[in-house]
């Protein structure tokens, strides 16, 4: 027992209070509209509907992805990948590509890995809340009488404002904002790009030490640790990502995304990893048979091409990206 | 509802103590709030179970009107005999069925198994089903024997059974040790203690989410069945585990015994660093004692307790941790980890004295901690089969490099046990802690709340 519980009570009330106000002024989701340090919101799926509604009528191929993705800048459509990008993302934007905004998409181009089929990736919590994607996510099916029983309205608001992953998005904003400040928009870290960026100050750093293969493989680590199996919510996006493309007469080009041979190798050394991943191509395999989808595999071992590079283990480098780019515009006309 | 979420921590619990201290003062109407609130925060998770937890309340209540009212000691016997038999059938039919009636399907043809399986897959464990079970029982059961009062009242006798802070996993509490505080609820002058009971309550969160949830992330991987396994990579993991499960249910139990010092109700104690015991009956006394007081008084002693000879004692043991292991859940796994803590008893019982007295104390927690470790590798792992394949890991027969175990483990293990022995100190010894303390448990504990979206149940809710 304490002795005096007082600064107990008091402590823990500063810093919930800190935390929970630093969260609120930062607004890393654009939720409050507070959002001080005026830099964009993370939520890059409203920026994704914004490109999707003021993109050409006649668009007709679509890229999806996630982070490992977004250096395609040459896709003759329009790329929709996103940080963190998962199945039941894809499934939502396709669906208001096609049903909401009809356009008439005849290819997409489908970058999956099987690092965002696991449970331990949990669904994104924007997406949920955006009402123009989250119509298709699948509901749980709630008994009529359970719906009673509902946590009021701010309870959604303090697990968003006392939660270590806003706490973790307001410090990479802040973070951004002030390498921002402290380089003076100093082009040429824009240039160069995070990964090896010649950056003296500390941020630079901080930003460097996050990008490295080290870093990488500790966060996919830490990702394998708690994944058991792939996840059968995950799997059941799959099929219906699937059936919705051949229903609509939409080619599909599956692409598996690559990473470092020493990244790789080092992971494989994870039983979890290994599991998960045979588990994975087996699956993907079959729906890609069922349903005739076209494949490009980039991965170590099966990639028969020019060289890649992966400055951290898993993101491609712009030349290695633009390699890839061409690959998957050969395969879009071979589709048409 | 969970303890270990923003809705009970931000919304439920503030107001059931508002409402508790300002607004309902007189003993009918706690009981009224208490009973109300008790089926609000079991009907959040499932309000078609609330049927459930009504039956058991009817069922020992009613039981116990007749066991008071008669006069004939054998028609009393047959009607607790009644009583025992329909509480224990949810039990039957949620737990055990699911088991027990897999074995049968291999008699149906293959399209009937099917239904018959799906079936079977279909029917839900109704959480804390064996907690209030046991809690209405000792009621029933303490009527028979003149242990403990008769209640008049269905509503006190249903806030004695449904009590929210208990509920899902125990402390299992006698009506006896209730009786007089439910009496006397309206006036809780001098026993509400807020400061202690909220520090508790954020003592057992952060024990379930920093530790427990922690450790389990990191050793879940190890358990899965077929992983290849180095010998240090299996006894890791089975510390880990251990620790996890004593980290999350006496997590949990300071939990509850937090929110009923807040409102004025004193709960037993669950746990006493029962890893730092140092032969097998110090570590019962010391491990859920709640349950393995119920099972002394109410299947031991009965069964004759250890006046009748070494012979029968080694059967009472035997048959009564058999017991246990059944009642923690339907697998042979829970059967074996029984029946190994029975052999464990036995095994000191049989020991002579003058070994005993000649073992040092550090050898005696050291032996004690590996033959646990090795029962909660039957507790922790899905068959049999897989028990004994990671038998074989620990004792060096499957080497392989394949599984590598967390880094943060390596600190995670010896900060457990240093926790745990620090809790062993301030139990023997109480002393009040400082301000430095204060600090650290405040950091603690906002780190706790900051986790606290992950929603992870506690372990012994499937019990």
């Amino acid at each position: 027992m304490l002795r005096d519980s007082r600064i107990y009570y008091t402590c823990l009330g500063a810093l919930l209070s800190f935390l929970a106000f630093f969260n609120y002024l930062i607004d890393p989701y654009g939720s409050f509209g507070t959002d001080i340090l005026n830099v964009n919101p993370v939520d890059s799926r409203s920026e994704i509907l914004n490109k999707l509604d003021s993109a050409d009528p006649q668009l007709q191929t679509l890229l999806f992805g996630s982070s490992r993705s977004l250096l395609f800048k040459h896709f003759p459509g329009l790329n929709v990948a996103l940080y963190a990008g998962a199945i039941e993302d894809h499934y939502s934007i396709l669906r208001y590509a096609v049903d909401d905004l009809q356009y008439p998409i005849k290819a997409v181009v489908l970058v999956l890995e099987p690092d965002l089929m696991v449970s331990s990736h949990p669904v994104e919590k924007m997406l949920v809340k955006n009402s123009k994607l989250n119509r298709w996510l699948i509901k749980e099916p709630i008994l009529y009488g359970q719906s009673l029983f509902a946590p009021p309205g701010y309870i959604d608001d303090i697990a968003m404002l006392l939660s270590v992953t806003t706490l973790k998005n307001s410090t990479k904003v802040l973070l951004k904002a002030l390498k921002k400040r402290m380089s003076n928009g100093d082009k040429s870290d824009q240039d160069i790009g995070v990964v090896g960026a010649k950056n003296n100050h500390v941020l630079g750093r901080i930003a460097e030490a996050r990008d490295s293969i080290d870093a990488r493989l500790r966060q996919y680590r830490k990702l394998y640790m708690s994944a058991l199996a792939l996840d059968k919510t995950r799997i059941k996006y799959l099929d219906m990502f699937a059936e919705f493309a051949s229903e609509n007469n939409i080619k599909v080009i599956l692409v598996h995304p690559g990473s470092s041979k020493v990244f790789w190798d080092e992971m494989m050394s994870l039983s979890n990893f290994k599991n998960i991943n045979s588990e994975f191509y087996d699956l993907i395999q079959k729906v890609r048979v069922r349903y005739g989808w076209t494949e490009i595999d980039i991965r170590p071992g099966k990639w028969k091409g020019l060289p890649l590079e992966y400055p951290d283990g898993v993101h491609l480098s712009k030349p290695s990206a633009a390699i890839i780019d061409n690959e998957i515009n050969e395969g879009l006309r071979n589709v048409f | 509802m969970f303890f270990n979420s923003y809705v009970f921590i931000f919304f439920f619990f503030p107001v059931f103590l508002l409402s508790w201290i300002a607004l309902f003062r007189t003993r009918n109407s706690r009981w009224t709030l208490l009973l109300l609130s008790s089926c609000l925060f079991y009907a959040w998770w499932d309000f078609r179970f609330l049927a459930l937890l009504a039956y058991i309340i009817v069922i020992n209540f009613t039981a116990g009107n007749y066991i008071y009212g008669l006069e004939n000691q054998k028609t009393k016997k047959q009607v607790l005999i009644i009583s025992i038999i329909l509480s224990l059938l949810p039990l039957v039919v949620f737990k055990y069925l699911p088991w027990l009636g897999g074995y049968a399907s291999v008699l149906l043809e293959s399209e009937s198994r099917v239904a018959y399986d799906s079936l079977l897959s279909s029917i839900i464990l109704p959480l804390g089903i064996s907690f209030f079970t046991f809690q209405a029982l000792t009621y029933t059961i303490g009527l028979y024997n003149n242990k403990c009062s008769h209640c008049a009242s269905i509503v006190k006798f249903s806030v004695y059974v449904s009590m929210f802070p208990q509920l899902m996993s125990g402390p299992i509490v006698r009506y006896q040790d209730l009786d007089d505080q439910l009496e006397n609820i309206g006036d809780l002058r001098n026993k509400i203690d807020l400061k202690g009971g909220v520090e508790l309550f954020f003592i057992g969160l952060i024990k379930k989410i920093i530790i427990a949830d922690r450790i389990g992330m990191y050793i879940n991987p190890i358990f899965q069945p077929g992983a290849d396994l180095s010998a240090t990579v299996a006894w890791l993991a089975v510390m880990g585990y251990s620790l996890q499960l004593y980290f999350d249910f006496s997590g949990y139990s300071d939990m509850a015994i937090g929110i009923g010092r807040c409102m004025g109700i004193k709960l037993p104690d669950n746990f006493r660093a029962p890893y730092t015991a140092s032969n097998p009956s110090d570590f019962w006394r010391r491990w859920h004692i709640s349950l393995s007081t119920w099972l002394r008084d109410y299947l031991f002693i009965p069964l004759g307790g250890s006046w009748k000879g070494n012979v029968i004692t080694y059967r009472n043991l035997i048959i009564t941790m058999f017991l246990a292991g059944v009642w923690h859940g339907a697998n042979w796994t829970f059967i074996c980890w029984g029946i190994w803590h029975g052999l464990m008893l036995c095994v000191y019982r049989a020991t002579p004295a003058h070994i005993k007295k000649r073992m040092p104390v550090w050898f005696s927690v050291l032996l004690l901690n590996i033959a646990v470790l090795i029962g909660w590798t039957f507790f922790r792992t899905t068959s049999v089969e897989h028990a004994f394949e990671f038998f074989n890991a620990m004792l060096g027969f499957r080497y392989s490099a394949g599984a590598a175990i967390a880094w943060p483990i390596y600190f995670m293990i010896p900060l457990g046990y240093m926790i745990h022995y620090f809790e062993r100190r301030i139990s023997d010894k109480p002393v009040k802690l400082g301000w430095s303390y204060a600090v650290l448990l405040a950091g603690a504990s906002a780190w706790a709340i900051l986790e606290l979206g992950k929603d992870a149940p506690f372990i012994y809710f499937q019990f």
